[in-house]
Formats: structure tokens, C-alpha cells, sequence
């Protein structure tokens, strides 16, 4: 079936963010903006990379792409389109159908993330019940399957236990088995290893490229860690602040960064780190939503910023060679990469 | 699992233990000599002293109540100073009158704040919310008697449509059975309702703002089916354990709403007995109350099991 | 990577709170719904003193004549079965259902406070023994327990509100063992044993002023059920004697009239009501604004 279904999918069935603001209402009837403007696509069969630290806005991304933003925050402006569906716009509902079908995710906190009164076969099973409208026996059947292809041993007894008896790792091939469950055509995973152990963070990213992989589907992959994104994307957007700063192919990007910000994670992973010498910190903080400054969001913590191009007016995202940047230095910048 | 209920168990035997002390001790309030109370006011003191050794009241205080909790343990609780009938007897002709209404209340008591803990639960601090909250505050604060009295003006006098007072026991067929049991069930439940609304509520909404909720709303199931399947289930302990902790304050409240309704239950034998000053049947009722109360409790016990699997088991 | 930021959704839930000026009485204050509440207690505790002063008439003044009469210049709220002016009985009411009600609570208090603060400051066995004690108490049904002491004690107002006392005494002695037993943790507790300070004056001058907004909360909320407990014993006929009244009283009179003069059912019934939810107004805002306060320390 995945094998019709993604010959059938066309580019026109692709994840397209186009110009997606989020803003949230503080007290006092002010809005705070949470994201700005960031556009992405994403093919079928493409993995994509959207790293940033916390608060930098890529998890209320992702969330926006499946109509789940919290109470009280809100697109703004711009579009998530999947096909010629619209899923988010301002003041546009997430059309039925959609979510948990055509477009799934798999969340950070696997512990958390599955109802602790359900047995886990049966959490699957609902997904293919409402909406593939499979009778209870075959979703049943259908969960175990699919709970045997995310390699958990023993799949038609274990999709009657409870997940407390899981563990992490386990519980995470759950959730990705209940996103799987109505073959999505994009799958979006926010942080999927943050939460596990190191030994099974690999694992799971294996699982989630493998199926992806497998069935032709669009990844969005939401992290904060660019090793995570370096074995498993094609493609990867850095965002900072609620904006994205670079946009590139995974490779050309890790080789030669074009935004600071970017040289500056690169240079802040411990893997990354030459041998004998520490990961080099990111000097001060991210700013708090609602206190970006003006200009450049990371110039007070840039080692390029210079008074004038980065300190006044907002700063314009350029696009060369299949890359994009927003700095106003990039091209006269010569930022050292790492070797992946 | 069985230690579990092991433990729960032998706490309840500690707990009845208590309250058999503290029903056997309401005896040492009764002002001035029982002995005099039952001799007459003019008998000497041989007299005095032949009833005090006939009722035991030589020996310490341990010893008789020794003597009392086992026959009690047996289902002797003595017999009544009014009539001389067995406590025992007493209470079971009364028990099903109260054991009706304090079910049938329980019931009104979750079709009310079933859905009211839910809809405030779905928008806090929302119009809908606060209007419940509001209804609530009423609620509690309104003395059940006269919420029976209100009740009785308007739907037996005003609109007769549910008779006054009596109580027609099943085997007269169920409509006159519920008929009776109608308007002192919903003026029982309607106070038993609040405290169940505010947990299912506080539980509701801590439940739906959780991750498992959120995987639930990204697999695109419709709310209806998230709410139902997902968050009142979880919610449910708190809310079942307060419906549980209810059970005191039914039979408590019962004493009251027997006495408007006029349903012959443990409540008006409670009213007969206080100005009649009957004692041994006054420890019957507070002994066979505690007894529904625990077996509640324990009942409450055995639904966690059930709700929460992974945890009290 | 190495900065420390709040998770996104704290930071996010901070931003969309109002900001606002932390005291305890000024974050009451700001509800009306509180304000209101108190005006009314207020009022209450003044007609309670004044009773003699502003009532029209004698509560106890029959007048045969005019018997379950309706509201008239003369009598603002109507006459009862005997001809007694109802607001005047209302306002003499209030005296004794607060003051009943008082009883109660003092009761409950004087008993529950102490012993949990010993319960929670010693532990060990003396803890255990009280707190089966407590469990055992609170699983009677409060209203026949209170009923069976009541009736042991001798059909009185006074030997009714002792037992309501008694019922609810678990009630504070379980919020002070546990407000006890978190203060008896904190530094400056372990400091003053240190320092040989008595247990007395450790629990007299630090354990108890850190206990006393929780016992105040419970106060307001007892305070509402008290009442509730009188009218519904006072029902029963173990409260007040006549020709005495308290507002439970004058409900159980009522009852044989209520199809002639529903109002004599209707005004002691709203003014409980009122009475009762304006102490647990009070009570139910003095908790949220503790619990508000207790989350976010600043």
C-alpha cells in the first residue's frame, strides 16, 4: 500500500510552511510574537532538520503544522500546507481527517506521552478505528503488526500491556507505531531521543529513518542537537529567536555554516569539539519572547556583529546556491565549519 | 496486590476498631448515675447498687466493653430502653430505607457533577466554568432540609407531581418505589454533588493538559472521544475517591432529609431516639453507619485497581 | 548549547500570567466576590451585638390576632404561627445561630489545634494514636455522630454545638499536623532546637505563627458547616429551646405551615444560605490567594 500511495505522491504532496507567524496573547491584551515568518518545504522521502535551542520557536513550529498550539497562542500570518490542504493559517481549524493521517507526530516525553490507563495495542488500534474505520478485530491485528515492525519482541502479547511496563525506549517505538499506524505522508518527530538514554537515542533514530525511509514519508525532525540531525538529514533550518537564520542542505551547511549562530552550535557540541580542547560555550542567552533586540536577534551574542549592519532594521534572509541566510555579514564571513 | 488489600483491610478493622470505643464511650457522657437514671430518684442505695451490678457497671470500663464488642461481633447490640426490641432487628427494618435513598442520591450526585465537573473542566475560568463554580457555591452552602423543603413546595404542592412525603419499599412495584425516593434522593444529591464537581474538575483539567492528551489530539480523534476514552478515565481516582469520602456525608445528611420526607430509615429512628434518649439504638445507628461508610472506602479501594493500573496495585 | 534557559512552556505560561503585587490581603481584597462576602459577615456580627437595638419588636411578643400574617408596615417580613414579628426573631436568630456556631468552631479548634501541633511536632506513637483517633471520627457520618453525642450529652444548644465541635476537631487537627509537620523541617526549626530552645516555645513561637493562615482558612469554612450542623440539629429539635430562636428552630416551626406561609420556610433557609456562603467565600478566597502564594515564591 505505501508503495502505491508514494508513487501516486506527487511534489504536490509535500509539507509547506510559507511565511508562518505565531504569537501568543500575554495579559494586558498584548501579543507577543513566538515565531516570525519562517518558510520551509519538505519533500516526500526528505528528512528535514529544524534545530534551535529551547525557546527558539521550532517545537511551536512543529505544534502549529498539526493544529495543536496551546490556549492563547495563534498563527498570525503565513500557511502550513500539506498538498493542496491548508492545515494552519490565522483563524483557519485543522481540517478533519487530517491529523493522525496524512500528517502525524511523535512527541519528546515518551513517559508522559501514552495514556497510562490504556493498554498500548489498543491506544494503536483507536488511531485505525476512527480513521481508516477498521472493525475492532482487524485494528487489533493491525496494531500488534505494526507494533512488531518498530521491534518490540512479542508484539500480539505486548500490545496488551499497560505501558507502564514499558520502558523509554520502548514506549518511544509505541509512539512511533501509533504515528505510522495510518501510513502519514509527513511525519514530524519534536526532540524524540531527548528524553532516553544515550544507548537507545541511536535506536530510535534508526527506527525513524528506516521508516521513513521505508515508506517515502516527509520527516520533520525537531531538535536541539545537530548530531542528531548530521546521521539522519537531508536537509536542516536553524532557527533563533522564533526566526530562521540558515537554511541549507545537511552536508554543504555543516562544511561551511553561513550564519554565526550556526558555527557557533557546531562549535558548541562536545563532538564536535577538537580533541584536547572544550566545546566552546555560546556566550549569554537567548532572549526571552517579547525581548528580541533590534536588528540582528543573536547580535549581542555574536562574535561578527559589528555596529551598523547588525543593530538596526531587521535583517533579510538571502538565498544563494540552493542555501539561505539571514545575516547581513554572511558574505563577507568565512565561518569554519566541522567535518561530519 | 493482596498485601495491598491486606493493609487496607487491617486498617479498616483499626478504624472500626476506634469508632467501636468511641460508640461504647458515648455511654460515660450521659450526665449523673445511669444506675439512679434507671433505680428512680427514691431508691436506696442497695436498690442503686443491685441495678449497677445487674448492668455491669462494678466492673471496669475495659471489661464491659469487652463484653459488649463481642456480642456485638455476633450482632447482639443489645436491646432498646424504649421498647425493649434488639437493636439488631431495629436497624435491619431501617437499613434498606437508608441504603435506597443514600444510592439513588449517589446516583443524582454523579449525573450532576459528571457533566458539570466536565464542562467546567473543558475551559477554565471560562463563563461556562464559573457559572458552574458559582452553582456549586450555592449549592454547598444551602441546608439540605430546607433544599427538600423548597423542593416539596414546588414539585408536591405547587406541581404535584412527586408525592410529599413516605416511602413505599420495592416490593410495591418501582414507580411507586422511585416516586418516593425522587425528591429526598435529588435534595440529598444536589449537596453530595459539589465536592465531586470540584475534584472531577481540577482533575479534568490537570488530566487534558497533559502529554498523553496532547498524542491523543495529534492522532486526530474527535475531543468528544479524547474526553471520554482518554481524560475521564484518568481522572476518575480522585473523582471516585470523593464519591467514596460522600458516603459519611449521605448518611449524615440522611438523618436530616428522612425527617422531611418522613422515610422511615435509620435517620428518623436517629430523630425518635434523641428525645427518647435511647442509647443502645443511638450506638447502633453510629456503629451500622460507620460500617456502610468503610464499606465504601474499601470499595473505593478496589476501583483504583481498576483505574489505575501500574499504581495501588 | 550550554545555556541555561527556562523549558519553553514555563517561560511561555510566565509571559501570559498578570503580573501582580503578591500580599496575601491585597490579592483577597482585589475579589469582590470576597469583599462582598465579608461586607455581609460584617453585617451579620453587627446585627448579632445589635439584635436588642434594632429589632422592631419583641422575638418572643405573641399576637394572636395576627397570626402568619404577610409583610405589612407594622411587620416587615409578616408574623409567625404565634404572631411573632419573623424579622425580629431573625435578627435575635442571628445572635444565637452565630453564636452557636462560635461555640462550635472553638471547640473544634481548641481541640484539633493543639493536639496537632503535639501529633505533628513529637510523631512517634502519640502521633499515630491521635491520628487513628482522627480517622475514626471522620468516618462516622459527622451529623449522626454529633446527633449521638448531642443526645448522650442531654438535649441542649449548647451540649449540641460541644458535639458539633467534637466532629469537626479531626478536620483541624489534620491541618496543623501536616502544616506542623513541614514546618518542623525547616532550618530554622533544627536551628532553634539547636540552640536548646523548649519544644513550648519552639512550637509557640515558630511553629505556630507559620501554622495560622491554614487554621484560619479552615476557621472560615468551619464557621460555614457549623451553621449548616445547627440549623440541621436545631431541625431535629436538639438545638435551641423555645421561646428562643435560632434559624434552624424557627425552619422546624415553619415546616407544619408551609403550604399556608411558604415565606416562613423561605427567609430562615436564604438567610443560612447567605450566612454560609459568605464564610465559605471568605474561606475559599483566603485558601486560593495561600495557595497562589505558596507556588510562587518571590
Amino acid at each position: 500500500m505505501s508503495a502505491v500511495t508514494s508513487a501516486a505522491m506527487s511534489d504536490a504532496m509535500s509539507l509547506d510552511v510559507r511565511g508562518l507567524s505565531i504569537a501568543a496573547r500575554a495579559a494586558g491584551g498584548r501579543t507577543v510574537p513566538l515565531v516570525t515568518d519562517v518558510s520551509f518545504r519538505i519533500a516526500p522521502g526528505e528528512a528535514f532538520g529544524l534545530v534551535g535551542e529551547s525557546g527558539s520557536g521550532k517545537s511551536m513550529t512543529a505544534l502549529a503544522a498539526l493544529g495543536l498550539l496551546r490556549r492563547g497562542v495563534a498563527v498570525t500570518a503565513g500557511s502550513v500546507r500539506l498538498g493542496g490542504t491548508e492545515l494552519a493559517g490565522p483563524g483557519r481549524a485543522m481540517p478533519a481527517g487530517v491529523r493522525g493521517r496524512r500528517i502525524a507526530m511523535v512527541f519528546q516525553d515518551p513517559m508522559a506521552g501514552l495514556n497510562p490507563a490504556m493498554r498500548v495495542g489498543e491506544q494503536i488500534a483507536e488511531v485505525l478505528r476512527h480513521h481508516l474505520r477498521m472493525g475492532r478485530a482487524a485494528a487489533a491485528r493491525r496494531a500488534a503488526d505494526l507494533l512488531g515492525e518498530v521491534g518490540i519482541e512479542a508484539p500480539a502479547r505486548r500490545a496488551r500491556d499497560y505501558p507502564h511496563t514499558f520502558s523509554g525506549g520502548m514506549r518511544q517505538r509505541v509512539m512511533i507505531a501509533m504515528a505510522l499506524a495510518c501510513e502519514p505522508a509527513v511525519l514530524i518527530a519534536d526532540e524524540p531521543t531527548t528524553a532516553l538514554d544515550v544507548t537507545v537515542q541511536a535506536q530510535i533514530l534508526d527506527l525513524l529513518v528506516r521508516m521513513q525511509d521505508e515508506r517515502g514519508m516527509a520527516l520533520l525532525l525537531v531538535t536541539h542537537d545537530l548530531g542528531v540531525v548530521a546521521g539522519t538529514c537531508h536537509r536542516l533550518a536553524v532557527m533563533y529567536a522564533g526566526r530562521l537564520v540558515e537554511e541549507g542542505p545537511v552536508g554543504e551547511v555543516f562544511d561551511a555554516p553561513r550564519h554565526p549562530y550556526t558555527a557557533a552550535l557546531l562549535a558548541a557540541a562536545p563532538e564536535n569539539a577538537m580533541r584536547g580542547t572544550a566545546p566552546k560555550a555560546i556566550p549569554g542567552t537567548v532572549p526571552a519572547p517579547g525581548a528580541y533586540p533590534p536588528g540582528c536577534a543573536f547580535g549581542p551574542r555574536c562574535a561578527h556583529a559589528r555596529p551598523g549592519p547588525c543593530d538596526t532594521g531587521p535583517v533579510a534572509m538571502t538565498e544563494s546556491d540552493g542555501r539561505r541566510v539571514r545575516c547581513a555579514r554572511a558574505p563577507e564571513l568565512a565561518l569554519p565549519g566541522v567535518p561530519r | 496486590m493482596i498485601a495491598y488489600f491486606g493493609k487496607r483491610l487491617l486498617g479498616a478493622a483499626v478504624v472500626l476498631f476506634v469508632v467501636s470505643v468511641i460508640t461504647f464511650g458515648l455511654a460515660l457522657l450521659i450526665p449523673g448515675d445511669p444506675a439512679i437514671h434507671i433505680a428512680g430518684e427514691h431508691a436506696t442505695r442497695e436498690e442503686i447498687a443491685a441495678v449497677r451490678a445487674e448492668l455491669g457497671l462494678d466492673r471496669p470500663f475495659p471489661v464491659r466493653y469487652l463484653d459488649w464488642a463481642t456480642a456485638a461481633i455476633r450482632g447482639d447490640l443489645g436491646t432498646s430502653l424504649y421498647n425493649s426490641e434488639p437493636v439488631t432487628e431495629i436497624l435491619a427494618a431501617r437499613l434498606p430505607v437508608t441504603l435506597s435513598l443514600a444510592l439513588a442520591a449517589m446516583a443524582v450526585a454523579v449525573l450532576i457533577s459528571l457533566p458539570l465537573g466536565t464542562l467546567s473542566a473543558l475551559r477554565p475560568g471560562g463563563v461556562l466554568d464559573r457559572a458552574i463554580s458559582a452553582v456549586t457555591a450555592l449549592a454547598v452552602a444551602t441546608p439540605s432540609f430546607w433544599l427538600g423543603l423548597l423542593l416539596i413546595l414546588v414539585f408536591a404542592i405547587t406541581f404535584p407531581v412527586f408525592p410529599a412525603t413516605g416511602y413505599r419499599p420495592l416490593s410495591d412495584g418501582l414507580g411507586a418505589y422511585a416516586a418516593h425516593l425522587a425528591l429526598p434522593a435529588i435534595t440529598l444529591g444536589v449537596a453530595a454533588a459539589v465536592e465531586p464537581t470540584r475534584q472531577l474538575r481540577a482533575a479534568l483539567a490537570d488530566v487534558l493538559d497533559t502529554d498523553y492528551i496532547r498524542t491523543a489530539r495529534a492522532k486526530g480523534l474527535l475531543p468528544v472521544t479524547i474526553v471520554r476514552k482518554h481524560a475521564i478515565r484518568n481522572a476518575a481516582v480522585p473523582y471516585v475517591t470523593v464519591i467514596g469520602l460522600e458516603t459519611g456525608q449521605l448518611l449524615g445528611g440522611a438523618v436530616v432529609v428522612e425527617t422531611v420526607f418522613g422515610l422511615p430509615g435509620l435517620g428518623t429512628l436517629a430523630e425518635i431516639t434523641v428525645t427518647r434518649q435511647d442509647l443502645p439504638v443511638l450506638q447502633g445507628i453510629v456503629l451500622a453507619a460507620t460500617l456502610v461508610v468503610i464499606a465504601a472506602n474499601l470499595a473505593v479501594d478496589l476501583a483504583y485497581r481498576w483505574l489505575a493500573p501500574g499504581e495501588a496495585g | 548549547m550550554k545555556t541555561v534557559t527556562l523549558p519553553p512552556d514555563t517561560a511561555l505560561r510566565r509571559l501570559m500570567r498578570r503580573r501582580r503585587d503578591d500580599s496575601l490581603w491585597s490579592r483577597l481584597l482585589r475579589r469582590r466576590d470576597v469583599v462582598l462576602a465579608l461586607a455581609v459577615l460584617g453585617a451579620l456580627a453587627l446585627v448579632a451585638l445589635l439584635a436588642p437595638v434594632i429589632a422592631p419588636h419583641d422575638p418572643v411578643d405573641q399576637d394572636l390576632l395576627h397570626r402568619l400574617e404577610g409583610p405589612s408596615a407594622a411587620h416587615w417580613l409578616g408574623t409567625d404561627e404565634s404572631g411573632r414579628d419573623v424579622l425580629s426573631r431573625l435578627l435575635y436568630g442571628t445572635r444565637v445561630s452565630l453564636g452557636a456556631s462560635l461555640l462550635a468552631v472553638a471547640v473544634a479548634a481548641g481541640l484539633g489545634v493543639p493536639l496537632g501541633l503535639l501529633a505533628g511536632y513529637l510523631g512517634g506513637a502519640l502521633d499515630l494514636a491521635l491520628s487513628r483517633v482522627a480517622d475514626a471520627v471522620l468516618s462516622i457520618p459527622g451529623l449522626v455522630l454529633a446527633i449521638a453525642i448531642a443526645t448522650a450529652l442531654g438535649p441542649s444548644l449548647t451540649n449540641a454545638m460541644l458535639a458539633v465541635g467534637v466532629v469537626y476537631a479531626p478536620g483541624f487537627y489534620r491541618v496543623v499536623r501536616g502544616s506542623t509537620i513541614t514546618v518542623r523541617g525547616q532550618t530554622y526549626v533544627h536551628a532553634a532546637i539547636v540552640t536548646g530552645c523548649s519544644t513550648w516555645r519552639i512550637i509557640g513561637r515558630h511553629v505556630l505563627p507559620n501554622v495560622g493562615t491554614p487554621i484560619i482558612v479552615k476557621v472560615f469554612l468551619t464557621f460555614g458547616y457549623a451553621i449548616l450542623a445547627e440549623a440541621g440539629l436545631s431541625f431535629l429539635g436538639l438545638g435551641v429551646q423555645p421561646p428562643l430562636a435560632s434559624w434552624g428552630s424557627m425552619l422546624k416551626r415553619a415546616v407544619r405551615y408551609l403550604e399556608q406561609a411558604p415565606a416562613l420556610v423561605i427567609l430562615p433557609g436564604l438567610v443560612i444560605l447567605i450566612a454560609v456562603l459568605a464564610f465559605n467565600t471568605v474561606g475559599d478566597g483566603l485558601r486560593d490567594a495561600l495557595a497562589r502564594r505558596d507556588r510562587e515564591p518571590s
